[in-house]
């Protein structure tokens, strides 16, 4: 285990208020965890795991913070008591939080004043039809497709777009007269056609913030892992599914997640030369010449 | 979150109002967009105000809140500010929307037919012509947006002005909140506005010396536990 993999098991147990678990769960949470790369440690920052496991929801530590990086593509980020944090691609929501059924306004997105021009904007757009989490993995809301499932509606004032069968095109709004973007969107489940309700569950909703100003690019993609009346571990095991499964690792070549590419890594290139497994990064279903390669030219610390 | 003891937090007080009302002099002018900070102390809910920015309270009894229609030019006659924080954990707290709108004549509030606003909030709403309000349930960090619409008669668009809301803030539990009020800018100079937040403050709240009463005993942990806010 490494010791940002075991500061967030810690960061788990001394969450204040935290309300009853399933400790099976728990455990396979925690062995899930422990499989982790160091990087694993982004997604349950104290501000992810403390929002899903604190019974009133303390959300807003989990909103999405807001910048851009040297190349100028948006980047998403968590957001700390102290301001915008690393790098980050999966937030939780908990609907109903407000006390609304079905609802949320939360995470809301952040970007500190100064932090973009003000003379232009900031827009979202829907990557991927809406997806529910069927325990092991996330799947359509409806097999017989996405415009007959659950949907998520996404307003603010008087604009709002839907989740569909495509990606679809969100809108945007103005970068905030102090150069920060601080905005709330509001969120609401629907129920799949011939429903009174939606059904609980864990939903899944990917994003993509996208720039007016020509100077900046389209951020990566993010996730909203988003909870309807389903456990707090059931959603923490969610994101990360989405962590292992969405979001490419960065550093491939770290076979024993330590945090750099180093002689370890290499000697277990050569113990499995030419054979399977650990050590095949290029997955070529053989560890070779081109593995070797891959992990000189990582050689070091980890992005 | 953390509180502090009675004599602490009255000392605190004292030199936050001191820091305040420095800083409001040297402003030379109300602040215009802080978001409306719901309180309770002894069973009363009271609004504050605090800096969206620094995540710091302005004035722990402000009841005058400014804010701009169209900010965003997508949607010139809507609004997401003032938003609300609050500290009253584990309550569902309702604002009201005050039957009554006024607009602002160059030297004074008088009241108006001419135009409507309404609060909206994850389905419920009131506005200024029937009352009515929203409600949301509080937890720690809690920051919440409510969208404001401006209209004219009949669908028509509103005149430009500025218009002043009446509002209050209740719970189950706690005795509502004395009346606190928007002074929403639509199309009008930041001057305008200005004067108009200053008449707010001047003639309808009671004087610094009953504020500086009634805020001793606020409790400065309101403002422990929540994030900074970017806008």
């Amino acid at each position: 285990m490494s010791m940002r993999t075991a500061r967030t098991i810690d960061s788990i147990q001394h969450c204040p208020n935290t309300g009853p678990t399933d400790n099976s769960k728990n455990d396979k949470l925690k062995d899930t965890m422990n499989m982790h790369t160091p990087n694993f440690t982004h997604i349950i920052r104290t501000a992810l795991i403390c929002a899903m496991s604190t019974p009133v929801f303390a959300q807003h530590m989990g909103d999405i913070g807001v910048s851009s990086n040297a190349l100028g593509q948006l980047t998403t980020h968590v957001v700390t008591t102290t301001g915008v944090g690393p790098v980050e691609r999966i937030f939780g929501a908990i609907f109903g939080d407000t006390g609304i059924a079905n609802f949320t306004s939360n995470p809301g997105f952040d970007a500190l004043p100064g932090t973009f021009n003000n003379a232009y904007r900031l827009g979202f757009n829907i990557r991927q039809p809406l997806q529910v989490w069927d325990g092991s993995g996330f799947t359509p809301t409806d097999p017989a497709g996405p415009l007959m499932g659950e949907r998520l509606k996404i307003s603010f004032l008087t604009a709002n777009v839907t989740s569909g069968a495509d990606p679809v095109a969100g809108f945007s709004l103005a970068v905030q007269p102090d150069g920060g973007w601080h905005r709330h969107f509001s969120f609401l489940l629907q129920p799949a056609i011939g429903a009174a309700n939606p059904r609980a569950g864990i939903y899944l909703l990917e994003l993509e913030l996208w720039p007016t100003a020509p100077t900046l690019t389209v951020s990566d993609p993010f996730w909203l892992v988003m909870n309807l009346g389903s456990s707090v571990q059931d959603q923490q095991l969610a994101a990360v599914w989405v962590r292992d499964h969405l979001i490419p690792n960065p550093c491939p070549a770290d076979f024993d997640n330590n945090g750099s590419v180093d002689g370890l890594d290499l000697a277990i290139i050569l113990s499995n030369w030419g054979g399977s497994g650990s050590g095949d990064i290029d997955q070529s279903g053989t560890v070779d010449g081109v593995d070797l390669a891959s992990i000189l030219s990582a050689w070091g610390a980890c992005p | 979150m953390k509180y502090l003891n009675r004599h602490t937090r009255t000392a605190l007080t004292a030199s936050f109002l001191a820091a305040y009302t420095s800083m409001a002099a040297a402003q030379g002018g109300p602040l215009h967009n802080p978001d409306a900070y719901l309180w309770a102390q002894n069973g009363q809910i009271y609004s504050a105000s605090w800096n969206d920015s620094t995540d710091e309270i302005v004035d722990p009894t402000a009841r005058v809140f400014g804010a701009d229609f169209g900010e965003d030019p997508s949607f010139p006659y809507a609004a997401e500010e003032p938003g609300f924080g609050s500290n009253i954990f584990g309550s569902t707290l309702t604002v009201n929307i005050l039957s009554g709108l006024s607009i602002w004549n160059g030297t004074a509030f008088q009241s108006t037919s001419a135009a409507v606003i309404t609060g909206e909030y994850g389905g419920a709403s009131g506005n200024s012509l029937d009352g009515g309000g929203f409600s949301f349930f509080v937890s720690p960090g809690f920051d919440l947006h409510p969208s404001y619409f401006i209209s004219g008669n009949e669908g028509a668009a509103a005149d430009i002005g500025v218009y002043l809301l009446s509002l209050n803030a209740s719970a189950a539990g706690l005795a509502t909140s004395q009346t606190f009020w928007f002074v929403f800018n639509l199309g009008k100079s930041e001057e305008e506005h200005d004067a108009a937040i200053e008449w707010a403050n001047t003639n309808l709240v009671p004087a610094p010396a009953a504020l500086l009463v009634l805020a001793s005993g606020i409790p400065l942990g309101l403002r422990s536990g929540r994030r900074r806010r970017g806008g």
